[in-house]
């Protein structure tokens, strides 16, 4: 069994030292992501701490079906500091122009020079090219499918669609092997 | 929404596409159902990867650590459907004893939660804060112990002094100066005062007429 498999385990069973372990394995790209959407030290703090104690207050939020703790809390981290980006948004009414002013903005990638982006250049440049606007708005532009769906002025339906083949596409591209 | 599994949901999910009562929904379905669990697993490892490739690392500050270590302690897992505070007030007051090592004052702060109308305003505020806090500095020889807690983002006010009776006065300073915010309502050994909103509040003082009893910076 591994380090991460053993965290897996012992954060299932709720082992009192589970969650603090867990931050101190993957807190930095935890803290990474908060830090990436909300682009502020503070409040990638709080969104941290809140979106992990959170999880622990869901006793069944992980399971071992879930397969990898790590992305798991990843993505919990995400969903929470997207949701607060888009509640601080609302809070100032400005909501729908930053959707606008998003949609107008060019779908090429803004990520740093210094990371290896051959493979996911690949992977992406081979999407529809309405499955990647999408995919761009919601990973890169925060957007949710009602606000990308009124962006692109297409039905939210067909959104959620172009979102969901465009990231299985992906999955399939990357194809590997789970890690846990 | 009654569909059999989550479908595109679990995408959207995964890609922060969502609003949050869907995320909910999402979290809620996947608790009952393995199919829907490991679709979720498989989409959340595909967005790790991109965020690996794409997000630069930063280390957060050594202070996390410690919050999540704290927190993790005293948060109790909630019952399933069960609309909780982030924090239980079992937890709170474990927190609140532990900031302030059990003092006289915690343990009156503790005791005199019940009842009082200003506590049944101020409780459910706090338990859903993060709150600072910090122990009132004394001017005079006679000044009573006391602490004020605030809300990091909401900047509510709860100031606790360790008398029944303080006949002094809290002074909230800001930008447009001093305002008076009244006596401490006391209760058993302590008073307390809780201000809802004093979103610019730089810092408070205990007074008697004129003279200062003691301070604290809201930093």
């Amino acid at each position: 069994m591994t380090d991460d498999e053993r965290l897996a385990a012992d954060f299932v069973a709720r082992r009192p030292d589970a969650l603090e372990r867990a931050y101190r394995a993957y807190g930095t790209g935890l803290y990474s992501v908060a830090r990436h959407v909300l682009g502020r030290d503070d409040e990638a703090e709080d969104c941290v701490h809140d979106a992990l104690m959170r999880v622990w207050q869901r006793p069944q939020a992980f399971v071992p079906e879930r397969g990898n703790l790590r992305s798991f809390l990843s993505v919990c981290v995400r969903n929470e500091a997207i949701g607060r980006k888009r509640t601080a948004a609302r809070r100032f009414q400005i909501d729908q122009r930053v959707a606008r002013i998003e949609a107008d903005v060019s779908y090429e990638l803004d990520m740093p020079d210094h990371v290896e982006l051959g493979r996911l250049r690949a992977a992406l440049e081979r999407l529809p090219a309405e499955q990647r606007a999408a995919l761009e708005l919601a990973y890169y532009r925060h957007l949710s499918h009602a606000q990308i769906a009124e962006a692109l002025d297409v039905p939210l339906g067909t959104i959620k669609s172009r979102l969901a083949l465009g990231l299985r596409k992906l999955q399939d591209a990357f194809a590997v092997p789970a890690r846990v | 929404m009654t569909q059999t599994h989550l479908g595109d949901l679990v995408e959207l999910y995964a890609l922060g596409a969502l609003d949050s009562d869907e995320v909910a929904f999402v979290n809620e379905h996947a608790a009952q159902c393995t199919v829907c669990t490991a679709a979720l697993g498989e989409a959340e490892r595909t967005i790790t990867l991109l965020d690996d490739e794409t997000i630069p690392q930063i280390e957060p500050p050594a202070r996390l650590a410690q919050r999540i270590a704290a927190s993790s302690r005293v948060v109790t897992p909630l019952r399933r459907r069960a609309p909780a505070p982030y924090l239980s007030f079992a937890a709170l007051a474990a927190s609140l004893a532990l900031i302030v090592g059990g003092s006289a004052v915690t343990r009156d702060y503790l005791g005199l939660r019940a009842g009082a109308a200003q506590d049944d305003a101020a409780l459910p505020v706090i338990a859903n804060s993060h709150f600072l806090h910090a122990t009132f500095t004394s001017k005079q020889a006679d000044a009573p112990v006391a602490k004020v807690l605030w809300g990091r983002t909401t900047r509510w006010l709860y100031v606790i002094v360790d008398s029944g009776s303080c006949n002094c006065h809290v002074i909230m300073t800001d930008a447009g100066g001093e305002h008076d915010l009244g006596t401490p309502l006391g209760r058993g050994a302590t008073s307390t005062l809780y201000v809802p909103n004093a979103p610019g509040a730089r810092g408070v003082e205990l007074r008697n007429g004129s003279t200062v009893l003691s301070s604290a910076n809201l930093k």
